[in-house]
């Protein structure tokens, strides 16, 4: 590791992204008050804070190969083992999903097609081989990676896109399974899981040249725990009536828990979130003025598009209060444990609702309704994620049993070319319809 | 082959009194079943009414796989009289499909999973195997209502690796079998099927028509990979445009079989070695290189100078290996067509005829 590429990293990470993310908060200011504000109610202060959050994460990724161990990971990988070696960590399914919402995307998954990837696989490894391939981002720079790092967690299309990586990079793979949990979780998989998580921190040792500390893994868990708890308390907020918040702002506001989990910086983000919220519920502030009805959505948002959806729905008094989706990285947070940093880890990451039988999805889309006070719920048929969206014609018409308004609505996360608008709107319009 | 062929059906009728048990793809222990004296019966490629898997409740989206699309229909209507479904974590869809089986009142019959390690042969994969084969063996004794011992498992894993040893004989002297393609598969899928001790029968009268001395098959020798010969008019188009298949990687047939012999005694320890040491599959999360090696060395040893990836509609474990794939293949001097099919009833006009031009630029199409 080059000490000058250590200087620019942390001058990145500690200077220039902090102080872009300032300039970006000034400009925002002078925008109001040049009078230029948004509609409906102010925009959450917390999201400046975010933005300077990930600016500064980018920014410092453009220097660090070099001067520190870079890993990429799924966003399902148990990213706690990685902070204690020093790693800067890279999540190419949050990097698609800002392509995306920058409408760059499909740009980017062309370039994977023109190399070989059909087009019937997951959009948002087209779109991060093709970023990989064409080495073209909004970001300005990914840095090389060291190691790949991803877990089936969250599906098994993983191996394959960064087996595709691995073999575009050069770079070494290692891969945490965790089996697939049909019914209750069973101890043989977790026991399993668990020993992969020892095999990763051998390696992440390996690469890095940093000896395993236990204690410190143990302060990670506890900071990942804590970060976790506060999401799931910001999340709870959009229980009020009206609620404070929505899902279209969750999504958005999902990316420190997923990217930066396990650092202070990532809990400081949501402890003061969460007092946003607090603040916003105190004063009765609504983000959909007049809300009418409360919906669940389930299954990942449809990126680029997430502003049209979300003023079409808040036009009718519909706001989603909940997602299956953002609540995910709430789920299993209580189960961490700081003085059993490696077997919490192993259940917290086996036991995530997407790897978890259908009977435990029905369960919390129920229990998201309920507790949330949705009448219906849209259910996002993605055809890019198979393992979301298989089942979902059986969950809507479970819920339609339960007395739950439901919409299986076609779309694409990422993927504007499988996505008709005009569709869509005619649908959820119905949809909205069939509640007067 | 699809399943309502009346040869599956007429064969079970006269061996369901035992029990059969549906088996969903790709690699499962079959062992286990053999050694309880049950009837496994593969469905490889189910084909579904138009329309029942887009429309109405408890369908599947059209997006999916006709593999997971027509498995949902015959789950959900029973089959022959299967006693339980097993389906193995073969990809996303495949366990989502066991997922709702298990959870949505979706299968007339219980459902039995099988969990794959994925990411490599390592110590803790084959002891979280080890584990899961104990589990499928307490699940099916359990539904069988019949109780497995180690010396039945032993001689069921005798038989199998008898089969598997004839398999790889038949299909590496395929040149010698004066049969074509048609036939020679039509034999060969009776595995999907039938009782383990009946298709070992088959198969040595199979392995009697090896004749080495015959004048070598004519037209070009081709290498196939893919999950299962559907429409299995494909082989019929191979043949007419002049072709064979003298490498064959589906998944259903030589890609199952492992490549070597297990050295274990143990009866789990040798299903484990079984398991891992089969040929190399997406579904399984193999390394694509290691399966272009493993393929380039098979296409030289046939000297094959083409390879068809044969996939099917929507299946993204191959989807993702066809650029490394394509790649490693031309770099080793294969000329690579790669066509997909979605269990239609034929072979469509245009697909017979992109076969027809592979096959001319390889240097044949005058047979
Ligand atoms: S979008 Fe779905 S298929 Fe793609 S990586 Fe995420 S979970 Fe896997
Ligand atoms: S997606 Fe592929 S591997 Fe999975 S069930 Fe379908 S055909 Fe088989």
């Amino acid at each position: 590791m080059s000490l000058i590429r250590r200087l620019q990293y942390e001058a990145a990470d500690r200077l220039a992204g902090p102080m872009l993310g300032r300039y970006g908060r000034l400009r925002a200011l002078a925008r109001r008050s040049r009078g230029k504000r948004r509609a409906g109610p102010p925009q959450l202060q917390s999201t400046r804070k975010l933005k300077e959050l990930l600016t500064t994460h980018y920014l410092a990724g453009r220097y660090a190969d070099g001067a520190v161990p870079v890993a990429w990971v799924t966003s399902g990988f148990p990213v706690e083992i990685l902070r204690p070696f020093g790693f800067h960590v890279v999540y190419p399914e949050n990097h698609a999903a800002l392509c995306a919402v920058q409408r760059q995307g499909v740009q980017l998954a062309q370039v994977a097609e023109q190399w070989g990837v059909p087009r019937d696989t997951c959009a948002y490894a087209r779109c991060d081989i093709g970023s990989t391939l064409a080495q073209m981002t909004p970001v300005g720079r990914i840095p090389r990676p060291d190691v790949l790092l991803a877990c089936t967690n969250i599906c098994q299309t993983v191996v394959y896109w960064y087996r595709t990586l691995a073999s575009l990079l050069n770079v070494p793979l290692f891969v945490i399974d965790t089996p697939y949990q049909y019914g209750e979780p069973d101890a043989h998989a977790e026991r399993f899981v668990a020993r992969q998580i020892e095999e990763a921190i051998a390696l992440c040792a390996r690469i890095s040249g940093v000896e395993r500390d236990d204690g410190a893994l143990g302060l990670v868990a506890r900071e990942a725990k804590q970060a976790s708890e506060l999401w799931g308390e910001c999340l709870a907020y959009a229980k009020r009536k009206p609620a404070p918040w929505s899902g279209f702002d969750q999504f958005i506001h999902i990316g420190p828990i997923v990217t930066l989990r396990g650092l202070p910086e990532c809990t400081a983000y949501y402890r003061m979130l969460r007092d946003e919220l607090s603040e916003r519920a105190r004063l009765g502030i609504a983000v959909v003025e007049n809300e009418k009805h409360r919906l669940v959505w389930d299954n990942l948002p449809v990126w680029f598009e997430l502003r049209e959806m979300s003023q079409l729905l808040a036009r009718e008094g519909f706001n989603i209060v909940v997602t299956t989706y953002t609540n995910g990285w709430a789920e299993t947070a209580p189960m961490f444990d700081e003085h059993d940093p490696i077997g919490s880890a192993a259940r917290v990451y086996s036991r995530v609702f997407i790897n978890r039988g259908m009977g435990h999805r029905t369960a919390l889309l129920r229990s998201l309704a309920k507790e949330w006070g949705c009448d219906g719920v849209l259910l996002h048929s993605n055809r890019s994620c198979k393992p979301y969206s298989v089942g979902q014609l059986d969950l809507a018409s479970q819920l339609t049993r339960d007395g739950l308004r439901t919409l299986v609505l076609d779309g694409d996360h990422l993927d504007s070319r499988s996505y008709s608008k005009e569709q869509a709107e005619g649908r959820l319009s119905a949809f909205m319809e069939s509640f007067a | 082959m699809v399943v309502t062929d009346e040869a599956i059906r007429s064969y079970l009728a006269s061996h369901r009194g035992n029990g059969v048990v549906l088996a969903l793809p790709v690699l499962y222990p079959r062992e286990v079943l053999t050694a309880l004296d049950l009837c496994g019966v593969e469905v490889w490629a189910h084909r579904t009414p138009p329309g029942c898997c887009t429309q109405g409740a408890g369908s599947m989206q059209p997006y999916l796989c006709p593999t997971v699309r027509g498995a949902r229909v015959l789950l959900g209507q029973g089959f022959e009289g299967a006693i339980a479904a097993v389906i193995p974590h073969t990809c996303d869809s495949m366990q989502g499909l066991a997922a709702i089986g298990l959870d949505m009142g979706a299968s007339a019959m219980p459902v039995v999973t099988f969990r794959h390690p994925r990411g490599g042969d390592r110590a803790s994969a084959r002891e979280f195997l080890q584990a899961e084969l104990r589990a499928f063996i307490a699940s099916i004794e359990r539904i069988a209502g019949r109780k497995l011992t180690m010396d039945r498992l032993g001689d069921a894993i005798e038989l199998h690796e008898g089969i598997d040893r004839a398999m790889r004989r038949v299909l590496r002297m395929r040149t010698c079998i004066a049969l074509g393609d048609v036939e020679l598969y039509r034999i060969l899928r009776k595995r999907e099927w039938m009782r383990a001790s009946d298709f070992a029968f088959e198969l040595r009268a199979l392995e009697q028509m090896i004749d080495s001395a015959a004048t070598p098959r004519k037209g070009i020798p081709l290498m196939v990979s893919g999950m299962v010969p559907e429409p299995s008019d494909f082989f019929e188009a191979v043949d007419a445009a002049g072709a064979y298949v003298a490498v064959d990687d589906y998944a259903a047939i030589g890609r199952r079989l492992p490549m070597h012999d297990t050295q274990e005694a143990e009866p789990i320890g040798r299903l484990i070695d079984r398991m891992m040491g089969a040929a190399p599959c997406p579904t399984r999360t193999s390394d694509p290189w290691s399966r272009v090696r493993y393929l380039v060395e098979r296409a030289r040893a046939a000297r094959a100078p083409g390879a068809i990836l044969h996939t099917v509609k929507f299946c993204e474990p191959e989807l993702f290996d066809v650029p490394v794939l394509r790649r490693g293949l031309e770099e080793a001097g294969l000329k690579v067509l790669h066509i997909e099919t979605e269990f239609e009833p034929q072979m469509s006009g245009q697909l017979v005829t992109r076969i027809e031009a592979f096959v001319e630029m390889l240097g044949g199409g005058d047979a």
